[in-house]
């Protein structure tokens, strides 16, 4: 009971603070995956280039970010933009005083992995919607930004969700790697509660229970979406994503 | 970068060491104990079948590293009672604990992939079993099981690698992985470097383990 009462809001509860930790995990997470699925297009685009250096390129990126720990993109990506944001800062405005964010440095790194991840997804969803689409917009005479947004774009949405879902998920659960950045996510947060109350197993079960939570309710929410999407197919043409 | 790597290459050696016996490790034992868990989300319609769901929703909800924390620094909090029950020696230290989370973690996620693959296997050959008189034990065992391991073999080999990626949170709770070892060394020489040196080590395990994966996968092939 005692233990509860840790969990109220106010000057001796630390449950205001959770409940600002969530906010900075969801809002690292809701800014990230817009960048991360833009990217994944981006290198799909790159990986089925007629250039062979961007292809290269392509192939190598998605090879570095999967091989990598997310942990260790992040401290490199943190700690070399500063040195390098630093660099820059001295030339450019030697007085003053900048450095990059933790959330910047988690919100670039993490849309850097989940994005090598997703340019698969992109890949697979873009063969089940068939080259067959791509050619009857050409013969239309369609310009290629039409036929992305009109014709593909709205047809690809179907073979997509289960993948990017998937990878949400990985990104939640992946945004608590910024705490040891010091960025103050509900990870982060607990651990400070723990300093000061010495209960750890109780603060790491509450913050899990919320992750748990959150994983829960996306995939209720993902699985809406899918029934959304295949609105008019068949049953047997739904499962066939 | 190169002196980096070599004026340290007895730690750098440890921590591949390390890397490489806790993912191999924490794969062998999670599979065993996901075995059931995956044979009951895929055959139980009773209680063990929600028990598994539990176990699986639970592993799989929630980061690893809040995991790890949960182990290592929570379970650690109830030092007395563990030390009456003789279990101290094993929680205390981070290796065993972070093994641990990992087993129960990569269970999860496995058992999910043995249920995949038994779901799967085709009515045909469940018919053939039952024509061929073979008792539910030995057609499970001699049948299904090796059928559902070929099937599970690419998504286990990726578990694998997701693994031993990780595996690298390890070195948060102070255990001396190559990650650990970057960040002791790190802290000895504030050379950025250091980090570029554990990611090429990373980037080869992963290349040379995908490799190796993909020999494994052909000779499988035939039983898929």
């Amino acid at each position: 009971m005692e233990l509860l009462g840790l969990l109220s809001f106010g000057d001796t509860g630390w449950g205001d603070e959770l409940f600002h930790g969530l906010l900075v995990t969801l809002a690292l997470s809701l800014a990230t995956f817009p960048v991360a699925i833009a990217l994944s297009f981006l290198i799909h685009w790159g990986k089925v280039s007629s250039v062979a250096p961007v292809r290269i390129a392509a192939r190598a990126y998605t090879t570095v970010f999967k091989s990598l720990p997310e942990i260790l993109t992040l401290l490199i990506l943190y700690y070399q933009s500063q040195a390098a944001v630093a660099w820059v800062i001295r030339w450019v405005a030697p007085d003053q005083d900048f450095s990059m964010s933790p959330f910047l440095a988690g919100l670039i790194a993490l849309s850097l992995v989940i994005s090598a991840y997703g340019s698969e997804v992109v890949r697979a969803a873009l063969n089940a919607v068939g080259r067959g689409q791509f050619e009857a917009a050409k013969s239309l005479g369609l310009s290629p930004f039409n036929t992305f947004f009109r014709v593909i774009l709205p047809q690809l949405w179907r073979h997509a969700i289960p993948g990017f879902g998937n990878l949400w998920v990985i990104l939640l659960k992946d945004t608590s790697l910024v705490s040891v950045i010091a960025l103050s996510d509900i990870t982060h947060v607990a651990e400070l509660a723990i300093n000061t109350t010495r209960e750890p197993f109780f603060f790491y079960l509450v913050i899990a229970v919320i992750y748990i939570l959150l994983v829960t309710l996306s995939s209720r929410a993902q699985k809406r979406l899918e029934q959304r999407a295949s609105k008019g197919f068949s049953r047997e043409e739904a499962s066939n994503v | 970068m190169f002196d980096l790597w070599w004026n340290y290459r007895q730690l750098w050696f440890d921590g591949l060491i390390t890397t490489a016996s806790l993912t191999i490790l924490a794969i062998f034992f999670g599979f065993f104990l996901a075995l059931p868990i995956g044979l009951a989300r895929s055959k139980s319609r009773g209680v063990l079948g929600w028990l598994a769901l539990g176990y699986v929703n639970f592993f799989r909800g929630m980061p690893l590293l809040v995991l790890l924390f949960l182990v290592y620094y929570g379970v650690g909090q109830f030092n007395r009672e563990l030390r009456a029950i003789g279990l101290w020696w094993f929680f205390r230290d981070a290796w065993y604990c972070g093994l641990f989370a990992l087993v129960l973690n990569t269970a999860a996620y496995q058992a999910e992939i043995i249920r995949g693959s038994l779901d799967t296997i085709s009515t045909s050959i469940l018919e053939t079993n039952q024509a061929l008189n073979l008792t539910r034990w030995t057609a499970f065992r001699r049948v299904l099981l090796p059928i559902a391991f070929a099937k599970a073999l690419p998504a286990i080999g990726n578990e694998f690698i997701l693994l031993l990626k990780a595996s690298s949170l390890l070195a948060i709770i102070t255990v001396f992985d190559l990650m650990g070892q970057a960040r002791f060394i790190f802290s000895e020489t504030f050379d950025l470097r250091v980090y570029y040196v554990a990611a090429i080590h990373y980037l080869v395990l992963v290349m040379a383990i995908e490799w190796v994966l993909r020999r494994i996968e052909t000779r499988f092939k035939w039983m898929v």
